[in-house]
């Protein structure tokens, strides 16, 4: 790595990489503790390890959560920004994905907030944004389309649980983990914004596949 | 009970995240109700829509040669410990402050201690300075040397010509020919400073 520059790392997205299978929680990936060690000592190697193996399903996440591709990118910026300054608050015991979630979420929420003023509606995902994305087909294009309009209803608290619990396959407590609350919170959430986006995606008159 | 609490099952039933004991309930309650029945396969129908379009977006950002993310600049290392050596030039640089600080206050005591002065006021006043050791060469000297009459460096000297002071012998002093006698063997010890001002000498009187 060249010294004083900027290292751009590109996160080629494997669709199976945002499947976690249940009962495999995020931070029971083999390697994560050691991961986790090496990132306090300071290896360099580690960080761009960590920026590989994560920053796809970050990424993701954080789309999920602003519905705007560049957003989702200023938003993994910041989470790897932050885990290379916070590096020496990582507690090798604890596994890394779940508090990079954490991060993720309070970034978007954080970002979320700052478009209040200029948006009538405070938490509404930018719909113009998907179509400036890399979408390649119509399908995708419409697929995008869709996942806005029913996540668009959600605040982002309720975006979050049913992107992590319904979206990336991980279990409730994984997922209450993650966000740093009870279950049952968890459960709450996921319940109001089933509800919603049941109703959301029978206006849009979906078919199911 | 009423079907809003059981839409509210059914919402959590669709993914799994109901109790047993709740989801007997539930299951019960789907088979006489139509309306709840009909509740939950909207929901079935909207999660299966959503993941279905999640699918397809995850293919389409797969797809993407694209999104980056970039690694804060880190210093050039050969074996990856940069912080490692980080750490290794603050130590090096702490020590080497404090091996500075040592040695100056070191040397503070050590030119303390020699009576070597730290301070010898302005040099540039001084030009030269000569040691006068016969008491004949110097006026002053000479009246130190009379008997009766003790010189003594005037404080109020510096920067103009020195005045000594005279007073009569103190009634406990030896006579005057002892003190002539001592006098003669060691001559007082007159420093002529040479100053930048031509018309301003300073004549000191050193005493043995």
């Amino acid at each position: 790595m060249d010294a004083g520059a900027c290292t751009m790392i590109h996160g080629g997205v494997m669709a199976q990489d945002l499947d976690l299978p249940s009962g495999r929680g995020p931070g029971s990936r083999s390697g994560e503790g050691s991961l986790t060690l090496r990132l306090r000592a300071g290896e360099s190697l580690a960080y761009e390890e960590a920026v590989r193996r994560f920053a796809p399903r970050i990424r993701a996440l954080a789309w999920r959560m602003l519905g705007s591709g560049e957003d989702a990118e200023d938003a993994a910026q910041e989470v790897f920004l932050r885990l290379y300054r916070y590096r020496r608050r990582l507690d090798p015991q604890r596994a890394l994905l779940p508090w990079l979630y954490r991060l993720t979420v309070n970034v978007s929420r954080t970002m979320l907030k700052r478009r209040r003023p200029r948006r009538a509606q405070p938490e509404a995902l930018p719909s113009d944004t998907v179509m400036n994305g890399t979408a390649r087909t119509m399908e995708a294009v419409d697929a995008r389309l869709t996942l806005t309009a029913a996540l668009q209803r959600l605040n982002p608290d309720e975006r979050a649980a049913v992107v992590l619990r319904d979206l990336m396959g991980h279990s409730t407590a994984e997922v209450a983990q993650a966000l740093g609350c009870r279950e049952g919170t968890i459960r709450s959430r996921l319940c109001r914004a089933r509800l919603k986006m049941k109703d959301s995606i029978t206006g849009l008159g979906e078919v199911a596949p | 009970m009423r079907c809003a609490r059981y839409e509210r099952w059914a919402a959590l039933y669709v993914e799994g995240d109901l109790g047993t004991r709740k989801s007997e309930r539930l299951e019960a309650h789907l088979e006489r109700c139509e309306r709840c029945a009909a509740t939950l396969k909207a929901l079935r129908r909207s999660q299966a829509v959503l993941k279905e379009t999640d699918r397809i977006v995850r293919e389409d950002e797969a797809r993407e040669p694209g999104p980056t993310v970039a690694i804060p600049p880190f210093h050039a290392c050969g074996t990856g410990r940069v912080f490692a050596i980080e750490h290794g030039r603050f130590l090096l640089a702490t020590l080497a402050g404090a091996a500075v600080i040592t040695i100056l206050v070191a040397l503070h005591f050590v030119l303390r201690s020699g009576n070597v002065p730290l301070h010898r006021g302005p040099r540039s006043t001084i030009r030269s300075a000569e040691l006068v050791r016969s008491p004949v060469a110097s006026p002053i000297a000479r009246i130190a040397a009379q008997p009766d009459v003790v010189a003594r460096e005037s404080s109020s000297s510096r920067g103009s010509v020195v005045r000594p002071r005279l007073s009569r012998r103190l009634p406990g002093s030896p006579p005057a020919a002892v003190r002539r006698a001592e006098d003669t063997k060691r001559p007082p010890t007159v420093v002529k400073i040479l100053t930048d001002d031509p018309n301003v000498v300073i004549l000191c009187i050193v005493d043995s």
